[in-house]
């Protein structure tokens, strides 16, 4: 049977969303005796076909999201709705941060209109719990698990990376099984990652860290509950959250402690919801810092006709990495670094990513060649902006009556140095493989989503402390990607579960010291 | 007709994720409840599948791919929006000329087309024929797409790594 909690159980730790954050903040307390009730905004993880447009709309946020400056207006963020959140979605690109990136202000500082600060986490620690998140996640490419074998896409990057004349070129770390481990079969090589994988090769937060959580007797999942609000008692600490529940009623959950991991946009978006006489601004949003300092990497898509067959389709999406331009060089005419990734697209996606707004004959003939097509993703560093962020709409409200988020991003000078330059060298990495027919996509929605409740030492500086307990409340945590300082070059989630993971513990010492 | 969604399915008609999104929430792709309206006439119909063709020409496929397309399209019209949205978009095609679209040359045909491109109607047309013409299995087969290999055990022992070409220079 599984376990119900009382909503009017005032001791158990109410986390938000199911996610990679929440997953994990949810499974390390429940396996440690701590109740927890899950409150998830989506259904139970949808059941996984082999079809990319078939499973879009079973697994993405499709509510009212509005985007503005350097965003798709009407789509600008790509998250997941269900348990499970958006690693139901994420291709499980799993690298740590190199460690000078968890001080940004050094090539950062020096920029205009940035809002730059270092990371709160000594390196050292870091390392310790990235270990840990690699271990439960079965990162391949970790603790004795080989990596992913090479895939012809991955080959033509890798070739292509080689004529001229790059040298760190490598297969990821990735959150994929390359053997059968953790109750999951090795990685079937299907090239379905985007859309859920079918065989569970992949780690998701719902067939790993939720499913354990769910063996505990400790844990409620409650799927399809909207979070409206989190409220607070006369001591200012956080005490009831508000939901919709699956019937459309609404409902309170008396918490002794609550973890937001609802993800970048939506986390602000629920505190900022939450204002209150004590908190006008938004429940724990004292300094201000709720909703601001938004990031999310750097990001060009590069798709380019080979003269023979590649068969991008073939394999894990995102498996190989270029990593020679990570390293800070000014000389190269902006600060920071970024990557390029490996990326495949099934046809469809690809004839809207490729050259989004071309038609007839000449676009055909060239999509009638999608078996010679290969693609890559130049994703970099962007520097914390303050006014980049995320807002209320101030008339405009979801089926759920809450304002609808509105989601603001400029890309930095710098940014837009950075991803030409990128762009440039990607051009010539596909000339040198004999290509003539290159092209750079459409600005995606965003993917990876940071910052807009950083941890600092300072509550001047951010909303959270260095284990992402709020700067106001002391019973409120942020456990998602919201905490991120600044998005490194890396791919954000092992991160995630990792600061999710010493969260956990820092949340157990609390209560074992009766501080929570 | 909302004007609101309109403008945003323009804004957001550029863009492959984004179209997606419209298409689910307007019913093409989700299990959305349709409204009773009545159904597209055959010319319509015949319309829409000439404009997906034109879109995207494989003449060796003959006309089922685009066959689907048009009856995707018309299963969309369901919503009040999208129905308006298509007869106006197909009566402002037809009243350019002294004859039907359809009547048309194959190049005044495809002329006619490149002026209306920036325009709703055919940004929406443009987004579903590639969503359903794209996902079509047997337009899979034909631009050497390999799909789901599932049925096959994955691509794990089944050309993952047979590329040749590579070492050519
Ligand atoms: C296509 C794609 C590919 C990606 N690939 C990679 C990759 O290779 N490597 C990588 O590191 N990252 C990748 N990512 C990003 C990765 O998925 C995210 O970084 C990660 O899932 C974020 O975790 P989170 O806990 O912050 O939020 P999420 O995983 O988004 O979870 C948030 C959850 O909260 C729920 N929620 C939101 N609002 C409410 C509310 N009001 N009430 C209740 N519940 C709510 C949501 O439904 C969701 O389930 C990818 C993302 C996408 C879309
Ligand atoms: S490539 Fe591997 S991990 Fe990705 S969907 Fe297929 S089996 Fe799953």
């Amino acid at each position: 049977m599984a376990k119900v909690f009382d909503r009017n159980d005032s001791s158990v730790v109410v986390v938000i969303g199911s996610g990679a954050g929440g997953g994990t903040v949810s499974r390390e307390l429940a396996a440690s005796g701590v109740d927890v009730v899950c409150l998830e905004a989506g259904g139970p993880t949808a059941e996984v076909v082999t079809n990319a447009s078939a499973m879009f709309p079973r697994l993405t946020w499709l509510d009212r999201r509005i985007g503005s400056g350097d965003l798709p207006a009407g789509f600008p963020i790509w998250s997941g709705k269900g348990v499970g959140g958006t690693t139901q979605h994420w291709t499980a690109h799993a690298p740590r941060y190199p460690d000078y990136q968890l001080a940004p202000s050094r090539y950062f500082g020096g920029l205009p209109g940035v809002s730059v600060i270092d990371w709160p986490v000594p390196q050292e620690e870091m390392a310790h719990y990235y270990a840990l998140a690699e271990k439960s996640m079965g990162v391949s490419g970790t603790n004795g698990w080989p990596k992913l074998p090479e895939s012809n896409n991955y080959r033509v990057l890798a070739e292509g990376a080689r004529r001229i004349g790059l040298t760190h070129v490598e297969r990821s770390n990735m959150a994929i099984n390359s053997v059968a481990q953790g109750g999951r079969p090795a990685c079937l090589q299907l090239g379905f990652c985007v859309s859920g994988c079918a065989v569970n090769a992949k780690w998701t937060s719902a067939n790993t860290p939720i499913a354990q959580a769910l063996r505990t007797n400790h844990f409620e999942l409650r799927d399809r509950s909207f979070v409206l609000r989190v409220e607070h008692d006369e001591r200012g600490r956080a005490s009831e959250v508000v939901y919709v529940d699956a019937g459309g009623n609404l409902q309170r959950q008396k918490a002794r402690a609550v973890c937001m991991a609802a993800n970048s946009i939506d986390t602000p978006r629920i505190l900022l919801n939450s204002d209150s006489a004590a908190f006008p601004g938004g429940l724990g949003n004292r300094s201000g810092h709720i909703g601001r300092h938004y990031t999310k990497h750097v990001f060009a898509i590069v798709t380019a006709i080979m003269p023979k067959p590649v068969h991008m389709e073939r394999g894990t999406d995102n498996l190989g990495a270029v990593l020679d331009f990570i390293p800070n060089d000014p000389t190269r005419g902006y600060a920071g670094g970024f990557v390029f990734e490996q990326v495949s697209f099934d046809p469809a996606n690809l004839s809207s990513l490729s050259r989004p707004g071309a038609w007839g004959a000449e676009y055909a003939e060239q999509l009638r060649r999608y078996d010679h097509y290969t693609g890559l993703l130049v994703m970099g560093e962007d520097p914390a902006q303050e006014s980049n962020g995320v807002t209320l709409h101030p008339s405009e409200k979801d089926q759920y009556g809450m304002p609808v988020p509105v989601v603001h991003y400029a890309d930095h000078d710098n940014s837009k140095r950075m991803r030409s330059f990128g762009i440039d060298r990607a051009r010539e990495l596909y000339e040198a493989l004999g290509s003539t027919e290159i092209y750079v996509g459409p600005p995606p929605p965003a993917t990876h989503n940071m910052g807009t409740c950083r941890m600092a030492r300072d509550a001047n500086d951010g909303a959270c402390d260095p284990w992402g307990r709020s700067f106001d409340v002391p019973n409120l945590f942020f456990s998602d990607g919201s905490p991120l300082p600044s998005s490194g070059t890396s791919n954000p989630t092992l991160t995630i579960v990792a600061l999710a993971t010493r969260q956990a513990e820092h949340i157990r010492q609390l209560m074992a010291s009766k501080a929570l | 007709m909302n004007a609101l969604l309109d403008r945003r399915r323009m804004l957001i008609g550029l863009l492959a994720l984004p179209g997606m999104a419209l298409l689910a929430r307007t019913g093409l792709l989700g299990r959305y409840a349709l409204a009773q309206t009545e159904p597209l006439t055959a010319q319509h119909i015949d319309t829409l599948r000439r404009i997906a063709f034109l879109l995207f020409p494989y003449p060796e496929l003959g006309q089922a791919p685009y066959e689907r397309v048009a009856g995707a399209i018309a299963a969309g019209a369901g919503n009040a929006g999208t129905r308006a949205l298509l007869d106006t978009g197909i009566a402002d095609l037809d009243a350019r000329q002294a004859v039907t679209w359809l009547e048309l040359d194959e190049r005044s045909q495809v002329a006619a087309l490149a002026e209306i491109e920036s325009g709703a109607f055919f940004q929406h047309l443009l987004q579903t024929t590639k969503m359903v013409l794209f996902n079509d299995p047997e337009v899979w087969a034909y631009i050497g797409y390999g799909g789901s290999s599932m049925d096959f055990g994955g691509y794990v022992n089944r050309g993952l790594n047979d590329i040749d070409w590579l070492d050519d220079d």
